[in-house]
Formats: structure tokens, sequence, C-alpha cells
């Protein structure tokens, strides 16, 4: 079997892409499917199937999901930037802050914002550039907690070097404003580093979940993508407890907390749909 | 333009049959798979008919029609729940949640056109 | 045991997290005091985030004795208590699948097509055998139509497609009709 020559018919496509839906709310049209269909492939390879409808039943029968998330892990590719999602963000500092600061804190108390599962880094920082434009002149305070499993990540991060292609989507004005050019690599300065704090939380780990208390807004963001039913809704649940009361919880673009555990409420906003507390 | 129905049900069986026979008859059809899957397409786009599913994972039939029924902008909007479920009880825990009818699957195609056209307006009731 | 007294006896306290709490904590155990608490208090709670940590709780604990007690809720009026039930028996898979076995041939035909999809959407490794049971025998139109669907999806071999045809000669409405129609075409036929 070679590349070439793979292709998967359409009702088997409409089949797969039915069961991804299902299971992610991810849902592929017609027009990915070479997109899909390049990546079944390579799974059907590393797991030694030739008919695609052998691999599917292997898929859909494999008891422990591994398979299932390895494919949809080569399906979302994790692609990190700074200022990612941008109508979310928009959302965040135009509609859910000022609620958020109508609840009082930023003045009785800083307000806490978690970047759970942060990768390198550009999530967080891309919040506190957010906060600190829209909340430091009047004198609010403010944290972003980052954390991740992976400490090679963290390590990472705290560096707060960037090649050119992570900060493209950075408005000019920040970039100038926030970033110092050293021989073509992008580095955050203090004021915005210092706002940052990074350190290692397994989120499927209840007695570290326990420590992660009292805050206003969650971005875990192509995160819980990779992890399987029953471990996306304990991650929920503790979720729900990391926040006071009205917090709210923000997801990718592409994932829905209808799949994960009915226990947030719906809010509409301008730019953007979110789950709240 | 045609009424806009959406469909909620976790069936993918259910929601193209509903789809292929309602949009063969003028109506546009979106679909959901749970309750708030449904809320949030209801949220974000204006319908004129909601056709519900009782027995869904992750938020039923019931969740989706007092979220709507709580919200301002979705209260009017009509519900028709079409479930499995026959008995007195659910029927009324169905209308006590806000549906307008509640009907039994499975459903011949031309009840389900007669209960679209009739709850989006199109003909009178008593038609 | 002290402990889990104490977990039990925190699921009737009045403050919401408590009991959300009481209910994580409830899955690190595995005796029956526990499975029977988090049981009532899935059917129960008024709180929908208490129920489910319940529902997360049974499925961490996993056991067979968690299949039996929650195949008890299939039957609440309550939609969200039979359906977050029927979650619980879908993520334990093939433990759960002599329970299973027997919601299959209830009597009520609602517990049935909860059981249909149980197998349909969980993890067992005679889904297919299941589920053509279902379509050959099954009287209700609902039940066997939900059959019909998953197989579409998870069987294709030639005893599953005579299944299917199967069904024509026993019922003619055109919901089922359609729903083999698509099944079939799934299988590539």
């Amino acid at each position: 079997m070679n590349r070439s020559s793979f292709s998967i018919s359409g009702e088997e496509f409409a089949r797969l892409a039915d069961y991804i839906y299902r299971r992610t709310g991810i849902f592929y049209d017609e027009n990915k499917r070479y997109y899909v269909e390049k990546r079944v492939f390579d799974r059907m390879k590393a797991t030694g199937h030739e008919k695609f409808r052998d691999y599917f039943l292997y898929l859909r029968c494999d008891a422990s999901g591994q398979e299932f998330q390895r494919l949809v892990n080569a399906l979302t590719v994790n692609e990190t930037y700074f200022f990612r999602e941008y109508d979310q963000l928009k959302c965040f500092a135009e509609e859910a802050l000022p609620e958020m600061l109508k609840g009082g804190c930023g003045r009785e108390r800083p307000l806490r914002v978690w970047s759970a599962g942060c990768s390198t880094g550009e999530e967080a920082y891309t919040l506190a550039i957010i906060l600190l434009e829209m909340l430091d002149s009047d004198g609010f305070g403010f944290e972003v907690h980052a954390t991740d499993i992976n400490d090679e990540v963290l390590q990472q991060a705290e560096k707060g070097v960037y090649e050119q292609r992570s900060v493209r989507e950075v408005p000019s004005v920040y970039l100038e404003k926030y970033f110092v050019p050293v021989y073509g690599k992008y580095c955050l300065k203090p004021v915005v580093k210092e706002k940052v704090r990074f350190y290692q939380v397994n989120l499927l780990d209840r007695a570290q979940m326990q420590k992660m208390r009292g805050f206003d807004a969650i971005f875990c963001r192509n995160v819980l993508i990779y992890f399987d039913d029953r471990a996306r809704r304990e991650v929920a649940l503790s979720f729900y407890e990391s926040l006071r009361p009205g917090g709210f919880i923000f997801l990718g673009h592409s994932e829905s907390m209808s799949r994960i555990a009915p226990i947030f409420r719906v809010r509409k906003f301008k730019n953007a749909i979110i789950y709240q507390k | 333009m045609g009424k806009k129905v959406l469909v909620i049900d976790d069936s993918s069986t259910v929601r193209s049959y509903y789809r292929k026979i309602l949009e063969a008859n003028g109506f546009a059809v979106a679909e959901a798979i749970n309750a708030y899957e449904g809320i949030e397409k209801a949220l974000e786009e204006e319908f004129d008919l909601y056709l519900v599913d009782i027995n869904m994972t992750k938020g039923t039939g019931i969740d989706f029609l007092r979220e709507v029924r709580s919200n301002p902008e979705l209260v009017a909007v009509p519900a028709a729940v079409i479930s499995t479920e026959s008995e007195e009880k659910d029927v009324e825990l169905s209308l006590s949640a806000g549906a307008n009818v509640h009907f039994i699957k499975p459903l011949k195609p031309e009840t389900l056109l007669e209960i679209c056209r009739i709850l989006t307006g199109e003909v009178a009731a008593d038609g | 045991m002290e402990e889990l007294s104490r977990l039990i006896e925190l699921l009737n306290s009045e403050d919401e997290m408590e009991r959300l709490h009481a209910a994580e904590e409830l899955g690190d155990h595995t005796s029956s005091e526990a499975i029977l608490s988090l049981v009532s208090c899935l059917e129960k709670d008024e709180s929908r985030v208490v129920q489910e940590a319940c529902v997360a709780s049974l499925c961490r604990i996993g056991t067979e004795e968690v299949a039996e007690e929650v195949a008890k809720l299939l039957r609440s009026s309550d939609p969200y208590v039979r359906n977050a039930a029927s979650e619980v028996l879908q993520l334990l898979g093939d433990r759960a699948r002599h329970v299973v076995e027997l919601l299959l041939r209830d009597p009520d035909p609602d517990v049935r097509t909860l059981a249909v999809r149980v197998v349909g959407e969980g993890q067992f490794s005679n889904a297919s055998a299941l589920l053509r049971s279902v379509v050959l025998n099954d009287p209700d139109a609902n039940v066997v139509a939900s059959a019909v669907e998953y197989l579409g999806e998870i069987g294709g071999s030639s005893e599953d497609r005579d299944a299917l045809h199967e069904v024509r000669a026993r019922f003619s409405d055109p919901f089922l009709e359609y729903a083999v129609e698509t099944a079939l075409r799934k299988m590539g036929e």
C-alpha cells in the first residue's frame, strides 16, 4: 500500500467523520478529506492495517481508546503562537473582563487567570500582555498562572524567547512595546515576564488540582482534546472547583464543553460563546 | 428563504432522516447532537422551530428546553419533542419543561412535515 | 473505614462544594457502601455538578458491581439520571457486559433503547453480535432502528448484512427503512 494509491471512499469518510464528531465535537467536512486521509494513512501504516475498514474497526473497538487518541493527536497538530484565536481573546478582554472587574477583583484582590496546558508559554504571555493593556494603567492587579505537565516546555517558556513564526500575529504596537529583537529572535521584556508564574501541574492529579483555587478565568485551549472521555470529565470537575463563582472557562475554537460535562452555563457574547461557572 | 429548523438528536440517522424530508419541502435544517451543542447553535443563529429528542448524554432534551425557556431571546421559539418515551409522565415532563408538543418516534414523513408546518406557522393548526 | 463513613456522611452536606468533594473522593474507594452511596447521590442530588462527580467516581471505581447498581438507574423518570447511568455503563465497556446483555432483554423498550446505545457507543468486544441479535429479534421499531444504525457503523460481515435485510421483512416503517438503507450504504452495499 502506498500513499498515492490510498483513498477513503465517500461513505467511509462520512462514517469516520461522524465518529470523530460524536467523540470530540470536531467536524471534518468533505473539504478536509485529503487532510484526514493523509493522517489516517499514517496511522494505518503505524498499526499495520491494509484496509481502511479494518483500521476503523480497530479504532472503534480498541477498549483502551489509545488509537483514537493517537489519531486525534495526528489530526490536531498543536501549533501554538501569540494571540492565537483572536476572537476569543477579544471576547475575554472586551466582554468577560469588564464583568469580572465589576465583581471587585483587580481592586480588592488580584484578578487570577490560569493558562492550563501552557506548553511553551505563548498563551500565558499573550494573556499577560492583554491584561497589562487593559488593567495596569488603572492600578488593578493581576496574576497569570501557567502550568503544564511537561517540565521541559516550562523551562523553555520561562526563557521568554521566541522565533518570528510565534509572534507573527502580535499587533505591531505590542511587538515594539513588549519584545526586544535579538539576533532575529524576540525576547519578552521583564514587565511581561514577571507577571507570569510557570509551574508543573498534571491536570489529572487531584492532589495538585486541589491547590489550584480562586481563578477568575481558565484558558485550556486545545488540551482536553488529547484526553479520553473519562479524563476530560474529571478535569472539567476540577476546573469547576478551581473557578470562583461566575468564573469563565475558555476552550479551543474547535472544542466544546458540550462533549465534556454538563456543569457550566453557556453564555453568548458578541465575539464568542463561553462557558461559565 | 425557508423556515429554519434546529434538530437536536444524538442519532445521526434520525438527524439525516429529518433533514432529507424537511429540506425537500423547503425548510432549512441545522443539527446538534446534545442539549449543550443545541444551546450553542440556538444562541448563534435564529431558528423558527426546535425538534428535540429526550435521551441524550451530556445534556438531555429536558435540559435544552429548560435552558431556552429561561432565555428571553429564545423563549418564544416553538419546540416539538420527538422521542421514544410514550408514558404520560414523560409527556408531562416535556410539556412542563417548555415543549409545545410531544410526539412519539418513529414518525412518518407526512407527520413530521405537518408538525413543522403548523409550529412554524406555515399552516393553521386546524387546516 | 472512618474516612469512608465521613465521606458518605458528607454527601448529605448542605454545602454543594463539600458534597462535590466527597463524591470525588469516594471514587478512590471500591466497597459496596461507596458504590451504593454514589449511585444514590447520582439519583437524588439536586446539583448537576455533584451528580457529574458521582458519574466520574463510579467510572473510576469501574467494577461489575458498579455496572449492576447503575443499571437500576436506567429506569429513572429523570432523563438526566438515566442517561448519565447509561454513560457509566458505556465507559465501563466489557466490565458491564453481563449487565448490558440482560438489559437488552428488558421488557421496557425505553430501557432496551438505552442499552443499545450503550453497546453502540461503548467498547464491547462482542458488540456486533449483540446488535445483530437486537436487529433480528427485538419487537420494537425504535430499539431496532438504533441497533441498525450502530451495526451499520461497526458491523460489515455477511451475517450483519443479512440481519439488516431481515428488518425489512419484519417492519414496514419509513424511518426504519431509511435506517436500514443508510446502514447498508455505510457497509458499502
